[in-house]
């Protein structure tokens, strides 16, 4: 019998109204691996900032190894051996990635050794056989290689307990596998790993148990291996609207041309996406494809070449939106939403100026405009005057969406359209996007996750060395025979 | 860019010396020279201060408030019989706790520092005004201004104190964890307290030892002086400001450093020294302060970008 290390008992927490978490019973053993699964808004992310110390519960206790304990601030938790990797990473990017993963550990001694955080920080990218220069600012490093950095840090704490909040939501499939072994190799040295997830087979793949989180409960835990995937599926909540019959429109009418476009890595592409059509963008390294549909939306500098929508240049990202071209950015919690704003206004946004008197906004109209998508889309959320940030990342997104659908965009740029969300969530988004390709619209996506442009895409655009290396339509790329 | 960045500083200020060497070779004497690095001491040590303060992300913008409250302070101790080393202590002590104000309300009470030092700025002058009823206080005895004015290595007394202070601050920013976690929270404040730091004890710091040289910068004032005036430090905000950001510190937080505001400082001596030798009027000196501020900001933007 494992010795049990980490123990909650109605841990509860509220925000205003709205229970995030409500008397979680919890239990983890030395050198077990715990997934915790659960649909957007159950609870997962308040559970796991709860035990890093980031939200202190209204109620309920923590027992370390039997002792109660207290954590007031993510240095309590971390004093008491538990580390978090969040979501956000949690970085200081203007600071090299040596510092960052020596940032808590530094303390140790009032003279701090650049060398011997850099030494450090070799060695742990060593044993995760990562590859990245510890003396590079995080702010130049790749999504990805921000989260292995933010892996390593947490790794640097020596803690006993790590949680994992969606690791490999930001990862393609081969860091999945580092990760996997890192796994393994944390459990075999005894330590506790909490892995939030929302990817089912991740659960299968490296847990010993799972716990389940449905409304802001956990409503079963159990080992991984009485409990098949199935049986997991099921508390997930996998409401996708009905796929309206994809009427085949016209697909000849060029819409998107883009000719010899080159920036400062890519080269001379040059390809079109016609109305009613959405192209998928993949590339043999993840950042090119980012930065393909960036430059389109003007965001990044163009050294030459042109994109052109209707025949109108697209310049600037004023000039995009002026032509209905509307953009969906990957980090949409700091480049999308507002999150200050209420969702009606989040919904909105871009028809303030329509939807005005006398330079008046009217507010009624804009609510309205509002609650027809709000139901349209399905997206969970009090009200529509519920401030922004109050609802899970996957209505979010949804809100991101009505504002560009309300705004009546032709062509759509998605960089992740579903990075962070759960299975449920995604689905209902995948349905969204494909009727509105149905009705005409044209959309321009990149994705870790390739299932996902398998699913949504007419053709695929590959990107190697930042050149074109093929145009081929997605059933002929995912299936060549 | 990073190169301007890293250099342009000074070798804007060889190209300054130069120009005003050029039209009076009397700017470029080794006596003027050294008179600069005296003059700007006392701007200098606050500028140091401004720039752990900005480093975090705040502003400070009591400094030269809080000059002149401390130099009241010390020459009020001095003309009621105490000692000159008390003096100075209890000077120096009034500016920690003036500081230790800023500090605790930016930092425990979470206010912005732009808020909270504006206020002590207009409450720290008032006090000082009161305490002075609005004149200067003279008849000190000599003692303090013999060490202001003791000229060592062929300098001053206080330009080696600002010289050291920047070393040591240089190598505290650099090579001390305090130093590295004022950059965290500077750079990304919820990152560092989610790391475990605590953040308000670095923020508290800042302006704690900010306080502290603000009160050394007015011992040295005082001591030239050999009095005390209760308009003293006026736009020293500025000036320091000034001198942080042309030294490339961000005021965003997170990036900078101590050694370039030594030189953003010599730049804004240099400017003043010449303007006067070349009988340019003051006025212009302020219009320029002014622009130098913005440009500076802008150059960092757009620095900031190009990377």
């Amino acid at each position: 019998m494992k010795k049990n290390i980490l123990r909650t008992e109605n841990l509860t927490k509220s925000f205003g109204s709205v229970t995030a978490l409500s008397k979680a019973d919890f239990s983890i053993n030395e050198g077990e691996i715990r997934a915790i699964v659960g649909a957007n808004g159950a609870g997962k992310s308040t559970f796991a900032k709860i035990l890093s110390g980031e939200i202190t519960p209204d109620d309920g206790d923590v027992y370390l190894n039997d002792q109660p304990v207290v954590f007031s601030s993510p240095k309590d938790s971390l004093d008491c051996g538990i580390s978090i990797v969040p979501q956000d990473f949690g970085l200081i990017e203007s600071m090299s990635v040596a510092e960052n993963i020596s940032l808590r550990t530094m303390q140790n001694s009032l003279m701090y050794r650049n060398s011997t955080s850099i030494h450090r920080a070799q060695q742990i990218f060593q044993s995760m056989s990562a590859d990245i220069n510890p003396q590079k600012t995080v702010g130049e490093l790749s999504v990805s290689e921000k989260q292995l950095v933010a892996i390593a840090k947490a790794l640097n704490t020596k803690s006993q307990i790590i949680i994992f909040d969606e690791p490999t939501s930001v990862l393609d499939s081969n860091s999945f596998a580092v990760i996997k072994e890192l796994l393994n190799n944390l459990r075999e040295s005894g330590k506790s790993i909490i892995y939030v997830t929302h990817k089912l087979d991740e659960v299968f793949d490296v847990a010993d148990s799972v716990s389940v989180f449905v409304h802001s409960k956990i409503v079963l835990t159990s080992a991984v291996s009485d409990i098949t995937k199935e049986e997991l599926f099921k508390y997930f909540n996998i409401a996708a609207p009905g796929v309206d019959q994809v009427l085949p429109s016209d697909k000849s009418v060029p819409r998107l041309i883009i000719r010899n476009l080159t920036t400062q890595y890519l080269e001379d592409v040059s390809f079109t996406v016609n109305a009613g059509e959405s192209v998928g963008v993949v590339s043999d390294n993840h950042a090119r494809s980012v930065e393909l549909i960036k430059s389109v939306f003007g965001i990044i500098k163009k050294r030459s070449g042109t994109v052109a929508l209707n025949d109108r240049l697209l310049t600037t990202p004023s000039v995009c939106v002026a032509n209905k071209v509307g953009f969906i950015p990957e980090d949409r919690r700091h480049d999308g939403i507002f999150d200050l704003f209420r969702v009606f206004e989040n919904i909105s946004f871009l028809n303030f100026r329509t939807r005005s008197r006398w330079g008046f906004l009217d507010q009624a109209s804009l609510v309205l405009n509002a609650k027809q998508y709000v139901e349209a889309l399905r997206i969970n959320c009090e009200s529509v005057y519920q401030p922004i940030r109050h609802i899970s990342g996957g209505n979010q997104q949804k809100v991101l969406l009505a504002r560009w659908m309300s705004y009546d965009f032709d062509l759509l740029l998605l960089l992740e359209p579903t990075a962070g969300i759960d299975l449920g969530g995604k689905s209902e988004i995948h349905a969204i996007i494909l009727k509105l390709r149905s009705n005409g619209k044209s959309f321009l996506i990149t994705s870790s996750d390739k299932r996902e442009l398998e699913r949504m895409c007419d053709k695929i655009l590959v990107i190697k060395n930042g050149k074109v290396d093929k145009f081929t339509t997605t059933e002929r790329y995912f299936s060549p025979n | 860019m990073k190169f301007v960045r890293d250099y342009g500083l000074v070798a804007l200020l060889g190209v300054l010396i130069v120009l005003f060497g050029l039209l009076n070779p009397v700017f470029v004497s080794p006596q003027n020279l050294l008179n600069i690095l005296d003059q700007v001491s006392i701007i200098g040590i606050v500028a140091l201060g401004m720039t752990l303060v900005i480093l975090t992300g705040g502003i400070d913008l009591s400094v030269g408030s809080i000059v002149a409250f401390t130099g009241i302070v010390l020459a009020k101790a001095l003309v009621s019989g105490f000692s000159v080393p008390t003096s100075v202590i209890l000077c120096l002590a009034t500016g920690v706790g003036l500081g230790s104000i800023n500090g605790f309300f930016v930092s425990y009470g979470k206010l912005p520092s732009f808020i909270v030092t504006l206020g002590l700025m207009s409450a720290a002058r008032g006090a000082t005004l009161y305490l002075a009823e609005g004149r200067s206080i003279s008849g000190l005895p000599i003692g303090l201004n013999q060490v202001a004015n003791f000229s060592v290595l062929g300098t001053t007394l206080p330009a080696l104190a600002f010289i050291l202070l920047t070393i040591v601050l240089t190598a505290f920013t650099k090579f001390t964890y305090w130093g590295k976690y004022i950059y965290a929270v500077g750079g990304n404040e919820r990152a560092a307290w989610l790391s475990g730091i605590q953040i308000q004890r670095y923020k508290m710091f800042v302006y704690v030892v900010t306080g502290l040289l603000c009160a050394v910068s007015a011992v040295v004032l005082v001591g030239k002086l050999g009095s005390a005036q209760s308009q003293a430090g006026n736009m020293y905000e500025l000036n320091a400001i000034a001198a942080v950001v042309m030294g490339g510190t961000s005021l965003s937080g997170g990036k900078g450093s101590i050694y370039g505001t030594f030189f953003g400082v010599l730049v804004l001596g240099v400017l003043q020294n010449g303007f006067s030798i070349l009988n340019i009027s003051i006025y212009y000196q302020q219009i320029l302060l002014g622009l130098i501020i913005i440009v500076a900001v802008y150059l960092d933007k757009k620095s900031f970008q190009a990377e």
